[in-house]
């Protein structure tokens, strides 16, 4: 008996001490003392934080009904919520949860919610300001709170869970301690009263054992009055015996259950039934002083000498001490549960040294989307893959000998498919001869971290690998680290660098107010951004671009470093400054072009204002330039230029400016020529001269011997102009002055000019109107064929009707309609007026009768003239044959392929082509052969001196019989004598044009010309 | 040759005659998969009673691929609401329809345009430049025809401050209530449902016909006409509760139908296509 009550002391102890030991994790965080209201509170705050945060998580995602659903929820589990309400602005609510509750100790949280653009509600609480559910719900909040470190969370849970399990088992023998002490109550109970009974008599040995039981001990008659109690029962229930005698049982032996609600007294039940009876294990005994004890007892009756009731044997024990230990137990249980039930990264298992899995918390649903059940019978089949699964048993196997190992990594598969890895912690549990008895394990999905290391990894070799400089400084600008690419672009190696002030590197070319500006920036908006120069190692100085950012830390939001981020800009700068020196240079000479030149220009007006100086333009163009190009190619001609340009320089004085404005256009700026006019006039007038001169000279280009001439137009500055725009106009207008007035020529720009260039506009203008009114005529003059005396063709000729001018020739307004693009449109109507003109004749009888018409290079190149002149073929029904078209020599020179290819084409329409102007230019004899030609007409300059002069005459001779082997006919224009008439006759020239025939006469008279059908001449 | 031709034929064209064919029902899945599959239970024991032919429903992965599913007749009897019916048709041309479902004596059914008691918009034509809740994209009476008919008074979706789509009539209702916008599309129950929390018509839809059965293209005529027979003949069955009632509660039996009672669906359908899209 004493032998087992010690041992029950001993369990007791033991007990206690380990249930402490298992309360230590959680209570360090909280003590276990009550919690003021402010506490409460603040744990209903939060958790109203927490409300608020998942429920503007349901308003965004437009779920209403699951808002209902969990406000529900969170008020049925919350068991100190009496009311948890979500009202929109419009008063309707969204979702309600209510509690009938006393309405004692009542306290109201309000908070607005904000969602979507602008909607709001209002999430409405009423708590009670019981201090035990409020603890609860204070504990789980900071255990998700402070726990919330994994590394701590797990070595607690390893801990606690390692704790919990030796608590369930203390917990169960515990229960079962207590109620076998229940069961060895009453056995001993029964003992006693057979004991009582045998010494009836012996009372005093009765006494004795009374006095020295440990159990409290009262006896009642049958009638249920008090006879006896022993000092045990008088402690605990607070009355002494004296004061006890005669009461009633249930006046003193005062019994609530755990609710407080009354219980029947165990020795009314007994003498009602007449049965031994114990107590629930919830039993409260209520002392007379109002204390309360767990107690656990049995009631037996005391028979009589006849067998007959005549009382009642209580015996009962203070186990409130157990009993609290039990609940704490249990409560430790609970928050185990609820923290383990709550993670959802981690979970824990147990596994037997066979490696049959034992245990698993619910967690691991949450990681591996697994039941607990899946786990225990598929772990290897589901979760792993072979190569894993070795390793897990490898592992298990290590566990199971008792061998602690390291924390490991594996990688398992969720149940959805996707692979995790977990880190696994596993250590044997030995019972007390060092025999393993379990395994016990948790496991962590740290398949974020690994993302988020890869991450890591990937950032820092970014880092490094990237091409630009990187540097991080604390807030002093202190060098904590830079990566390859500094180094590179630097010079600094990464040990140079670090602890260095970045201003180390600093080129000087900087004022101060430069890095105040800069640390300005950074200290108001965290970055800056700009153009830097600084100073490698070995002195050089270079730019860079560099960007810096202030980094602040995530926790603190404490500035913590600056990123600069740079790159060497050197090349960068250099590309810069050869863009800009395109820009206003021209490609070919390398002098500058006209952006500059006006840019210039506007320096030297505003000076030569100022300082009474004069300065002069002189605009340059080369005479012939573009024979020259045609002729030779451009390369040749671009040669030239360049030569050109190259005298130019030489030419002047380093104040003075050369500048190309394009094609064979070149300016020169002769600067501070003196303040008087008639001085300076003159000075520019012999610098021009100079120049003119010696542009004069020739120029051997590949081998080639080249002769060109400038015409030179100056204008007088600021005399002239007081605008660079108005200086080159003007300086333009005289040197087109200088052209006309036969090349290679000075001359100054004078107001008039001014007023011719207007009048050639005014006349372009006129020009255009002329085709609408209907101004432009074709004039005739024949052709003659000489063997049979008739008239074989004509030439058309254009005439302006000029409504106050007169008649105009071609040569008065063609050059300005070829500068101004009218010539198409011109062309073109030639060409149909002439077509028309053959047709009439042809339908009035006539004699056939070919009209030549003359063709423009502008016309030719056009693509799409052969188009244009088959459709006019076409529209008038006229024989192709009656259509002739006249080419200059130098149009044949251009773009021979084309050309060739046009007058394929023109030849294949039936066109006659004759080449105008023959002699007078480049053409060679071999060209001729490789053109689809008819005629060629020999240039008049040829004619005029035949046959006086010898040359021109073997010329001409020479002309027809090579056109005659070329199968060429031969036209011979402006024969104006007669003597003229017999060379060509003897010569063998097939046809004549000139006055000595007819001159060009209007298209009247030509009809005229040809019904009298006259052999002229 | 000739008879071995013949026999090839006779070999693949013949059905095997040991044991009728097993028919699948296809559903889509307006709730979970389980789910569907326990509430057509009924209706595929009963059809299987009647036909003597086993019949399995079958639940589609989405709204999509049942369309797809019953466009490609690989189900022999097939549900359909009035939408997915008019896109299937569109798709994949007509189906042999076997009837339509009445519900509370009524094989049509319709919706309202909502707005809360009180609200300043009376007209549809009001809803410009207002907030508007609809229903789930595939819902004929909380996006189609409500678009439809808002497009018809002249305010396109993008004459609205802004539309959203929740899930269920449910949450559209309640969106409405709680301000989150002027105005919601849902069915005539839920705002029944609502009306006494604050919810008010603003504007009737014009009636839809109900969801329907089709068979497959190719099922013989012969069939065809017997589950037609079947499911027509539920209604005076007595076994509505038992058969129907999971399907829709209010269900009172499967009435004849024709293309033509789902032409101003159709109708619709294309104006909110040709239209205003997204």
């Amino acid at each position: 008996m004493s032998e087992e009550r010690g041992a029950s002391l001993q369990w007791l102890i033991l007990l206690a001490a380990l249930v402490t030991l298992g309360l230590w994790g959680a209570d360090f965080i909280s003590d276990q003392r009550e919690f003021s209201d402010r506490e409460v509170r603040y744990a209903a705050e939060m958790e109203m934080a927490f409300v608020k945060e998942m429920s503007v998580e349901l308003l965004e995602q437009g779920v209403y009904e699951d808002l209902d659903a969990l406000l529900q929820g969170w008020g049925k589990r919350h068991a100190d919520t009496i009311e948890l309400r979500l009202t929109a602005p419009t008063g309707f609510v969204i979702g309600r949860f209510k509690r009938e509750l006393p309405a004692s100790d009542k306290f109201t949280l309000k908070t607005q919610l904000r969602y979507g653009y602008e909607d709001q509600a209002e999430l409405y609480m009423v708590k009670t300001l019981d201090a035990v559910n409020a603890r609860h719900r204070l504990l789980l909040l900071q255990a998700s709170g402070a726990f919330s470190l994994v590394s701590v969370l797990g070595v607690f849970l390893t801990y606690a869970y390692q704790r919990r399990k030796r608590e369930a088992q203390r917990l169960h023998l515990l229960s079962e301690r207590l109620s076998r002490s229940n069961q060895e109550l009453e056995q001993e109970v029964q003992r006693r009263i057979q004991v009582e009974n045998a010494l009836h008599s012996e009372k005093e040995n009765a006494e004795v054992t009374l006095q020295s039981i440990g159990d409290a001990v009262i006896t009642t008659d049958n009638a249920g009055q008090i006879t006896r109690m022993n000092p045990v029962a008088e402690s605990i229930t607070g009355w002494t015996q004296a004061d006890a005698l005669g009461k009633y049982l249930y006046e003193v032996l005062v019994l609530q259950n755990q609710h407080g609600a009354p219980l029947e007294n165990p020795s009314d039940t007994l003498l009602r039934r007449g049965k031994v009876t114990g107590l629930g294990n919830h039993t409260v005994l209520i002392s007379k002083q109002g204390r309360s004890f767990q107690i656990s007892d049995s009631a037996a009756p005391i028979h009589g000498k006849r067998g007959a009731i005549e009382g009642v044997v209580l015996v009962f024990r203070n186990v409130t001490e157990e009993y609290r230990i039990r609940r704490a137990l249990e409560e430790s249980e609970t928050r185990f549960r609820r923290m383990t039930d709550n993670l959802s990264e981690h979970f824990l298992y147990s596994h037997n040294p066979d490696g049959m899995f034992e245990y698993v918390t619910p967690s691991l649903t949450k990681v591996l989307g697994y039941s607990q059940q899946e786990f225990y019978t598929h772990f290897t089949e589901y979760m792993t893959d072979s190569p894993v699964n070795r390793k897990v048993l490898d592992h298990t196997e290590a566990s199971s000998r008792g061998i602690q190992q390291p924390a490991y990594e594996v990688e398992m598969f969720h149940k959805d498919g996707s692979r995790h890895v977990l880190e696994v912690r596993e250590a044997p549990i030995m019972d007390e001869n060092g025999k393993v008895i379990a395994v016990e394990g948790i496991a962590h999905d740290i398949t974020k971290r690994k993302l988020s290391e890869a991450e890591l990894r990937l950032a820092s070799s970014v880092f490094e690998e990237t091409s630009e400089g990187i540097m991080v400084t604390d807030m002093d600008g202190v060098i904590q680290r830079v990566n390859r690419a500094f180094s590179v672009i630097t010079g600094f190696s990464e040990s140079e660098a670090m602890g260095q002030p970045a201003a180390m590197l600093r080129s000087g070319r900087h004022q101060d107010a430069f890095y105040q500006t800069m640390w300005k920036a950074l200290k108001e908006t965290g970055a800056w951004k700009g153009e830097v120069w600084n100073r490698r190692k070995d002195g050089s100085l270079y730019p860079e671009w560099l960007s810096i950012t202030r980094i602040d830390e995530r926790l603190s939001d404490k500035p913590q470093f600056y990123v600069g981020v740079f790159s060497d800009i050197s090349a960068f700068k250099e590309a810069e400054q050869e863009i800009a020196r395109l820009a206003f240079h021209d490609a070919l000479t390398e002098l500058p072009n006209r952006l500059l030149l006006l840019d210039r220009l506007e320096t030297f007006l505003a000076r030569s204002k100022r300082e009474q100086e004069i300065d002069a333009l002189l605009f340059l163009d080369l005479d012939q330039f573009k024979h020259i190009n045609d002729s030779l190619g451009h390369s040749i001609g671009d040669h030239l230029l360049c030569e050109v340009a190259r005298r130019l320089k030489e030419q002047i004085r380093e104040t003075d400016t050369v500048a190309r404005l394009g094609g064979d256009e070149f300016v020169v700026v002769l600067t501070a020529l003196g303040s008087d006019a008639g001085t300076a006039t003159a000075r520019a007038r012999a610098g021009a001269e100079k120049i003119r001169r010696f542009l004069g000279q020739p120029y051997t280009v590949s081998g080639h011997v080249l002769h060109t001439t400038p015409s030179i137009g100056i204008a007088m500055l600021p005399i002239d102009a007081d605008n660079p725009e108005d200086a080159l106009k003007h300086a333009d207008q005289a040197m087109y002055r200088a052209k006309a007035s036969g090349r290679n020529t000075v001359e100054f720009f004078l107001p008039q000019m001014q007023s011719s260039a207007k009048s050639r506009l005014k006349l372009e203008q006129e020009l255009r109107e002329a085709l609408e009114k209907d101004q432009l005529r074709l004039h005739y003059q024949p052709f003659v064929d000489l063997n049979f005396g008739r008239i074989a063709g004509a030439e058309a000729l254009i005439r302006w009707q000029h409504p106050e001018q007169g008649l105009m020739s071609p040569g008065s307004f063609i050059p300005m309609a070829e500068e101004s693009g009218l010539i198409l449109e011109i062309g073109t109507w030639v060409i149909k007026q002439a077509c028309r003109q053959a047709k009439a004749w042809q339908n009035a009888g006539l004699p056939a009768c070919p009209i030549a018409v003359n063709l423009s290079a502008v016309q030719f190149r056009h693509r799409d003239l052969v188009q244009d002149i088959s459709a006019v073929l076409r529209e008038l029904d006229l024989d192709p044959r009656y259509l002739e078209l006249e080419l200059t020599e130098s149009l044949l020179l251009e773009n021979i392929q084309s050309v060739m290819q046009t007058l394929a084409q023109l030849a294949q329409l039936g066109i006659r082509i004759s080449l105008d102007d023959f002699g007078t230019g480049y053409s060679s004899l071999s060209y001729l052969r490789r053109f689809t030609l008819h005629k060629l007409k020999i240039d008049r300059s040829f004619i005029d001196d035949i046959p006086d002069s010898a040359s021109d005459a073997t010329m001409t001779t020479t002309i027809i019989q090579m056109a005659h082997n070329l199968n060429l006919w031969v036209v011979a224009e402006g024969v104006e004598t007669t003597a003229q008439l017999e060379f060509l006759k003897q010569h063998g020239c097939d046809l004549l044009q000139g006055y000595l025939f007819s001159k060009p006469v209007d298209a009247a008279s030509f009809e005229e010309l040809l019904k009298a059908g006259k052999a002229l001449g | 040759m000739r008879p071995i031709g013949i026999l090839l034929l006779v070999f693949f064209t013949a059905s095997p005659l040991s044991a009728a064919p097993r028919l699948l029902l296809g559903v889509h899945p307006y709730l979970d998969e389980q789910e569907v599959v326990r509430r057509f239970e009924p209706l595929a024991q009963y059809i299987s009673q009647q036909t003597g032919q086993a019949v399995q429903v079958r639940v589609g992965k989405n709204y999509a691929e049942h369309i797809e599913v019953v466009g490609g007749d690989r189900v022999d009897i097939a549900y359909l609401g009035p939408s997915a019916y008019v896109r299937l048709l569109k798709r994949f041309g007509a189906k042999p329809i076997l009837g339509r479902l009445q519900a509370a004596g009524k094989a049509t059914f319709h919706g309202y345009i909502v707005t809360r008691t009180g609200s300043d918009v009376r007209r549809l034509e009001d809803l410009a430049g207002r907030r508007f809740a609809f229903g789930d994209r595939n819902s004929t009476m909380s996006h189609l025809v409500p678009r439809y008919m808002l497009q018809q008074a002249g305010v396109s979706v993008r004459d609205l401050a802004s539309y959203r789509h929740y899930k269920g009539h449910n949450n559209v209702a309640m969106a409405v209530l709680s301000g989150a916008a002027d105005a919601g599309a849902i069915k005539a129950e839920v705002l029944e449902h609502f009306r006494s929390k604050g919810l008010q018509a603003l504007a009737e839809t014009p009636e839809i016909s109900e969801h329907l059965f089709v068979t497959r293209a190719d099922l013989p005529p012969a069939l065809v006409q017997r589950l037609r027979k079947i499911l027509l003949d539920l209604k005076d069955s007595g076994r509505i509760a038992q058969v129907l009632a999971p399907i829709k509660k209010t269900a009172t039996g499967i009435v004849p139908a024709s293309g033509a009672d789902y032409d101003n669906l159709r109708r619709i359908m294309q104006q909110v296509k040709g239209k205003d899209d997204h």
